[in-house]
């Protein structure tokens, strides 16, 4: 703006007053755009899926008494993948995905594969109930009904499923149910043979 | 900048105008102060009282927006033992929060740690209720804050708010590159189905159960999970319909056997024992419900 331009009245107290609108403007627009940002990247997230925990990393321990009255712990299975299984009764999709698990067990334990279960929240007389209504257990079930080993594996929920490779290390983990696609995308590249 | 000299002087501070907020605010200040002091617990904390104030702190896995101090899922009973267990064995908070944290990750606490990116949670929320004081102030009094001091406080949100941005976008890839590629596909691929919640009580889908056995009577695993499921759920008389029809067919079916057995009609129900006999007679000696059967039936191995 120069000096010869034609002024409408009163021209400097508004122009201050402008200047002194745009730090307020300013915080405003960048307020705003912080909250859309940071309200964007969580609500496209699902409030019921955890950020993953152990992956790549030791798998935490793993020992107890199992169903059976024998006992299991995870490290005196290094050079064997392991399959972790975390489940209850009262849990539907556990019922669903049991009779993939056992089967899988079954095939594959002749290429190196261990299952176990964790038998979390629940009663030993119900989680018999569940076994013998899939006709028997196919693999071992560790007694957690304390719920101690779900605490220390940071599960969410159940069922939970860890692959353990033979150096000790969780490689995958579904949340929910196991598919066959994930037994085939994530467990077989595992064996050898 | 340049004051313009024919604007109207600025109206005066005076304490006639302010005296009764400034009242106002120091009583205000004063309650606040009380409740903070009254709510003090008197003498060292217990164990118990560190338990339940650690389980407040903790976000329960399973529910949406509960401490684990709040939600009587089995998963933060769970928790709560955890917690107990590890006072007593002589863990400071400190160590018991970062056990949690260790497994669940910082988004196990409900509150978010004070430094790092967390800093911004606590220091944004101060910051606009300053801005909103002057604002107010401001609005009031007449009072303009000096430039210098405007365009500091507009420098500090700018910088906090290009921190905030930069925070949800860190947090933003973060949590898209747990979907993308390597062994975390898993979770993408699960999404559809979330694990199931961990209930109060054995909630379990009978309905579904149900209409299953009634669109194909002769399926045997199918009544025989509806049997399980009733038995656990407290509808034992599911359970003995259910077995009834399997063993119709089937009279050796070793599953059915103890499932009847485990759902008795009544105290030393002879049917129950008879089946539960039977199911020793029959199971393979692996079967995981022949403990249970030998200590109902007093039988030994």
């Amino acid at each position: 703006m120069t000096a010869t331009e034609p002024r409408p009245a009163g021209p400097a107290p508004e122009r201050a007053r402008n200047r002194r609108r745009w730090p307020l403007l300013g915080l405003v627009v960048a307020l705003v755009a912080g909250a859309v940002t940071v309200l964007g990247a969580g609500i496209g997230r699902d409030p019921t899926q955890l950020p993953p925990r152990f992956l790549g990393e030791p798998a935490p321990a793993l020992s107890g008494r199992t169903l059976d009255g024998g006992t299991f712990t995870l490290a005196e299975h290094r050079g064997t993948v392991v399959l972790v299984n975390v489940w209850a009764s009262w849990c539907v999709p556990c019922r669903r995905e049991h009779p993939l698990l056992a089967e899988v067990a079954r095939e594959l334990s002749s290429r190196g594969l261990l299952v176990v279960g964790v038998n979390t929240q629940d009663a030993p007389a119900a989680a018999a109930a569940f076994l013998a209504a899939m006709g028997g257990a196919a693999y071992p079930s560790l007694d957690d009904s304390a719920g101690r080993i779900a605490v220390q594996w940071g599960t969410s929920g159940v069922p939970e499923t860890f692959l353990v490779d033979q150096r000790g290390t969780v490689r995958a983990k579904v949340t929910g149910e196991v598919t066959a696609q994930w037994i085939s995308q994530q467990l077989l590249p595992l064996l050898g043979g | 900048m340049d004051q313009p000299t024919a604007a109207p002087p600025p109206r005066r501070l005076s304490t006639g105008r302010l005296g009764w907020p400034v009242a106002l605010l120091v009583f205000a200040l004063l309650a606040v102060a009380g409740v903070i002091q009254a709510a003090q617990p008197a003498g060292p904390p217990t164990q118990a009282d560190q338990a339940a104030a650690l389980a407040a702190e903790l976000r329960c896995p399973t529910c949406q927006g509960l401490s684990v101090a709040d939600s009587s899922s089995p998963l933060a009973r769970s928790m709560r033992t955890v917690i107990t267990e590890q006072l007593a064995a002589g863990h400071d908070p400190a160590e018991i929060r970062a056990y949690f944290v260790d497994r669940y990750g910082a988004w196990v606490l409900l509150e978010p740690p004070a430094h790092g990116l967390g800093w911004l949670v606590w220091i944004v929320p101060l910051l606009a209720l300053l801005v909103g004081v002057a604002a107010m102030v401001s609005a009031i009094t007449g009072w303009r804050p000096p430039d210098a001091l405007r365009w500091g406080a507009f420098g500090i949100i700018s910088v906090a708010a290009v921190a905030v941005v930069l925070a949800g976008q860190h947090a933003g890839t973060a949590t898209a590159g747990t979907g993308t590629g390597g062994p975390s596909t898993a979770a993408a691929d699960t999404q559809s189905s979330p694990a199931a919640v961990a209930p109060d009580a054995p909630a379990v889908d009978l309905s579904a159960l149900q209409a299953a056995v009634a669109r194909h009577p002769a399926d045997t695993p199918a009544r025989l999970a509806l049997a399980a499921v009733a038995l656990e759920a407290g509808r034992p008389d599911i359970t003995r319909t259910q077995a009834a029809a399997v063993l119709a067919r089937d009279p050796a079916n070793p599953d059915a056997l103890l499932l009847r057995g485990l759902a008795p009609e009544r105290a030393g129900d002879p049917v129950a024992v008879a089946a539960l006999r039977r199911f020793l007679a029959v199971a393979p000696p692996n079967h995981p419900g022949r403990p249970l059967a030998q200590s109902l039936t007093g039988s030994t191995p």
